[in-house]
C-alpha cells in the first residue's frame, strides 16, 4: 500500500465509514420499521456507502446478533417485503453509540481546531 | 446476453459466493439484493440493459457483497486480529511467560543462584500483560529475596570466619 493511497480521499472515507455505518443503519431503523431498499437509498444519498449491496450482509449480521428483527409485509408492487425494526438490545446499542460518538466527535473537533491554530491543544 | 439474463447471472454468482455463510444468512442476503434490484428497476420505470447495468454496478460485485464484514473483506482484514490479540493479553494477567517469571523470582535461586531471579526480572519487564506498577512490585520482591541470602551469608559468614580460620591456624 503506497503512501499516497493511504492519504487519498476515498481511502480516508473508507476508514471513517468502517464501524460507523452499522450504527447509521441502526439509527435509520430506529426511526420506524424500515424497508432495506429505503435504508440503502438514504445511505447512498449521504455517501455513507459505496457498494450498496454490502448493506445486506450487514443487515443479516445485525439480525443474527439480535439488534434488529424482521417481519414480512405485503406490497402493492410485487412480492412481500422484509421490514426491519430495532430490538430492545438494538436500541441500547444505538444509545451507547450516540453517547460515545458525541464525545468522540467533540474530542476530534477540538483537536482539529487546535491543529489549525484557532485553539490551543489544552482546550483554552 | 439479454437484459434479464444480467440479473439472473448476477444473483447466481451472489448465491454461489454466499454459500460460505449459514443458509439463513445467505437467504437473507440474496433475498435482500433480489428485492433491491426489483425495487430499483421499478423506481427507474425501465428494465433496459443500461438501467440494469447501472443498478448492478451500484450494488457492487457479488464477491464484494458476499465477503463484506467477513475476514476475507480486504477493508476489514487485519482489524479483528489486532482486537482479539489485545483482548487476549488484557483478559488474563498470567500467561506462560508470567508464570515462569514468578517461579524464577521466587525459586530461581535454587536452580541458578542470582542468575535465576535476574532472568525472572528480565521476563517480568518484557511482559506485555503486566502493567508497570505490577512490574515494580515484582522487582521489589525479587530484590528482597536476593538480598535475604546475602544478609544471611554475611551473618553466618561473619560467625563462621573464626572457626574456619582455626584449622588453618592450628598446625602453626
Amino acid at each position: 500500500m503506497g503512501f499516497h493511497d493511504r492519504l487519498s480521499s476515498p481511502r480516508i472515507m473508507t476508514e471513517l465509514r468502517r464501524g460507523v455505518v452499522e450504527h447509521c443503519v441502526l439509527a435509520l431503523i430506529g426511526e420506524g420499521e424500515s424497508y432495506a431498499f429505503d435504508i440503502v437509498k438514504v445511505l447512498a444519498t449521504r455517501h455513507l456507502v459505496t457498494s450498496e449491496g454490502t448493506i445486506y450482509p450487514l443487515l443479516a449480521r445485525l439480525r443474527r446478533d439480535g439488534l434488529v428483527a424482521t417481519s414480512w409485509r405485503e406490497s402493492t408492487a410485487g412480492p412481500p417485503r422484509r421490514y426491519y425494526r430495532l430490538t430492545d438490545e438494538g436500541r441500547r446499542a444505538l444509545e451507547t453509540f450516540v453517547a460515545e460518538w458525541t464525545s468522540f466527535r467533540t474530542a476530534v473537533d477540538a483537536l482539529l481546531r487546535a491543529g489549525t491554530g484557532s485553539e490551543s491543544l489544552d482546550g483554552r | 446476453m439479454d437484459a434479464e439474463a444480467l440479473v439472473r447471472d448476477y444473483l447466481d454468482r451472489l448465491e454461489t459466493e454466499a454459500r460460505r455463510r449459514t443458509p439463513e444468512q445467505a437467504d437473507e442476503i440474496v433475498g435482500g439484493v433480489r428485492e433491491h434490484i426489483e425495487a430499483a428497476l421499478a423506481e427507474a420505470g425501465r428494465r433496459d440493459e443500461a438501467t440494469i447495468r447501472m443498478v448492478l454496478d451500484k450494488l457492487g460485485s457479488p464477491e464484494a457483497i458476499a465477503a463484506a464484514g467477513t475476514a476475507e473483506d480486504g477493508q476489514r482484514g487485519a482489524e479483528p486480529d489486532v482486537m482479539t490479540a489485545r483482548r487476549d493479553t488484557g483478559g488474563r494477567s498470567l500467561g506462560p511467560m508470567e508464570i515462569i517469571a514468578l517461579l524464577l523470582i521466587t525459586f530461581g535461586s535454587v536452580v541458578l543462584p542470582f542468575v535465576g531471579p535476574l532472568l525472572g526480572l528480565v521476563l517480568t519487564w518484557a511482559s506485555q500483560r503486566w502493567t508497570v506498577p505490577v512490574k515494580i512490585g515484582a522487582t521489589v520482591v525479587a530484590l528482597v529475596l536476593l538480598a535475604l541470602p546475602l544478609g544471611l551469608f554475611a551473618v553466618s559468614g561473619g560467625a563462621a570466619a573464626p572457626s574456619a580460620a582455626l584449622p588453618i591456624a592450628s598446625p602453626h
